[in-house]
C-alpha cells in the first residue's frame, strides 16, 4: 500500500502515513473550509490500511487547534480503531499536546474516555 | 457519564424512557427489539458525541478568546514602545512627526497659528563627563517632567534625539510660544540636585518657529526655522530663548 502524505496549510494539518511501519502522524491546525472534504482519502486510506495489513498502528496526533466539524471526524477515525482494536488488532493513539496547552489535554481526554481497546495514551512536550 | 447537563435534558430523558421501555416491554418482534437496541446505542452514541464536541468547542473558544487578549495587550505594548522614548516616556521623534503633521494640516484648514519649539540642553556631553550617565539621565527626566508641568494637554511634547527635544503648541502664536519657552528655560535653570558632593544643574538653549494657516510651510521648514533659531540662541552664548524671524506672516 502507498504511503500518503499532505502537506500542511494554514488551515490544514499535515498527513503522513507510512504503510509499511505502521506509524501514522496528523499534525497541525485543523479547520478546512469542508472538513470532509479534507479527511475523506485520509479516512479512506485508514480504512484501507486496516482491512489489508496486519501490523500494529501507531497514530500520533498533534493538534493545537480544530473546529467542530474536524473533532467530529477524528471521533469517526478513533471509532475505527477502536473497532479494530476490539477485533484484535494492536492500536496505539498518541495524543500529544504541549505541557501549558491545558485544553489541548483535556480534549485529549475527552476522545480517550469515548475509547476502550485502544490504547490511548496522552503526551506532553515542552517548547524543545 | 456525561450525561449532566441541563442544555440536553430533553435528550436524557428520550434515553431513559427508551432504556427503560427497552428493558420492561417484551418485543413480539425479536428483531423489532434488536433494531430499537441498535438505534438507542447509536443515539446515546451520538449524544455522548455532540456533549463531548460542544465541550471541546466552548474550551478551543475560550482558548483563543484568552489569546486574542494576550494578543491585544502585545500589540498596545508595542504601540507604546514604538511611539514612545523609554528613558522620559515622551513621544518619541516618529510619533512627533506623526501628530505634527495632523496638527498642521488642521492648523491650515482652520486658518489657526501653530507654534515649534526646539529645545536643546547645553553642553550636555559635559553633564555626562562630570556627573556620570545616570545624571545626565537624571537631566533628559527632569526636562520631560519640566515639559509636563508646564505645558498644556494640547501641546506635543517629544524627545527629538539624543538631548533635544522638540514641543509643538496648536493654536499658539510667536509670542505665545516664546512665553511658554522663556518658561522652559527658567524652570530648567532653576533645577539644581546634588550629586555625591557636587551640586548638578543645567541649562538649555531653544529656537522658537512659528506659521499661520494660509502661509503654511511644511513641517520640515518650521523645524528648519526653529533649529536655525536654536543654532542662534547657542551662538549668543546659550541658556536663551530665540525666535526665527522668518515664516511668521500673522
Amino acid at each position: 500500500m502507498d504511503n500518503m502524505t499532505i502537506t500542511a496549510t494554514r488551515s490544514c494539518p499535515a498527513v503522513d502515513f507510512k504503510a509499511e511501519s505502521g506509524e501514522l502522524e496528523i499534525r497541525g491546525e485543523s479547520y478546512p473550509e469542508h472538513a470532509l472534504k479534507f479527511y475523506e482519502p485520509v479516512l479512506q486510506w485508514i480504512q484501507e490500511y486496516l482491512e489489508t495489513c496486519s501490523q500494529p498502528v501507531i497514530l500520533t496526533v498533534d493538534m493545537v487547534y480544530f473546529n467542530s466539524s474536524s473533532s467530529k471526524i477524528l471521533m469517526s477515525l478513533f471509532d475505527m480503531l477502536e473497532e479494530a482494536a476490539a477485533n484484535g488488532k494492536k492500536v496505539t493513539v498518541r495524543w500529544l499536546h504541549h505541557v501549558e496547552n491545558e485544553v489541548a489535554l483535556e480534549c485529549g481526554e475527552e476522545f480517550k474516555e469515548e475509547t476502550r481497546y485502544l490504547d490511548f495514551q496522552l503526551i506532553p512536550y515542552g517548547d524543545d | 457519564m456525561i450525561f449532566d447537563s441541563l442544555m440536553f435534558s430533553s435528550e436524557e430523558n428520550v434515553i431513559r424512557t427508551a432504556r427503560d421501555f427497552l428493558n420492561r416491554h417484551p418485543f413480539a418482534d425479536p428483531l423489532a427489539r434488536e433494531h430499537m437496541a441498535v438505534l438507542l446505542n447509536e443515539y446515546e452514541k451520538l449524544f455522548r458525541q455532540t456533549m463531548r464536541i460542544v465541550k471541546m468547542g466552548d474550551r478551543m473558544q475560550s482558548r483563543l478568546s484568552t489569546l486574542n487578549e494576550t494578543l491585544r495587550c502585545k500589540q498596545e505594548e508595542l504601540c507604546y514602545l514604538a511611539t514612545t522614548d523609554v528613558l522620559t516616556g515622551l513621544c518619541n521623534r516618529r510619533s512627533f512627526m506623526e501628530l505634527a503633521q495632523q496638527e498642521l494640516e488642521r492648523s491650515g484648514r482652520h486658518n489657526l497659528s501653530l507654534s515649534l519649539l526646539l529645545l536643546d540642553v547645553d553642553r550636555f556631553k559635559l553633564v555626562n563627563d562630570r556627573f556620570g550617565h545616570q545624571a545626565g539621565d537624571m537631566v533628559l527626566k527632569h526636562i520631560a517632567e519640566t515639559g509636563r508641568s508646564t505645558l498644556r494637554k494640547i501641546d506635543v511634547f517629544a524627545r527629538f534625539g539624543g538631548e533635544e527635544f522638540v514641543v509643538l503648541l496648536p493654536e499658539t502664536g510667536l509670542e505665545g510660544a516664546a512665553v511658554v519657552a522663556e518658561r522652559l528655560r527658567m524652570n530648567m535653570a532653576d533645577y539644581k540636585i546634588l550629586v555625591g558632593d557636587r551640586m548638578l544643574s543645567y541649562t538649555a538653549s531653544i529656537g522658537v518657529a512659528s506659521c499661520r494657516g494660509t502661509a503654511l510651510p511644511d513641517l520640515g521648514a518650521l523645524i528648519k526655522a526653529a533649529d536655525e533659531a536654536l543654532y542662534a540662541s547657542k551662538n549668543k552664548g546659550r541658556n536663551m530663548v530665540t525666535c526665527s524671524p522668518a515664516g511668521v506672516p500673522e
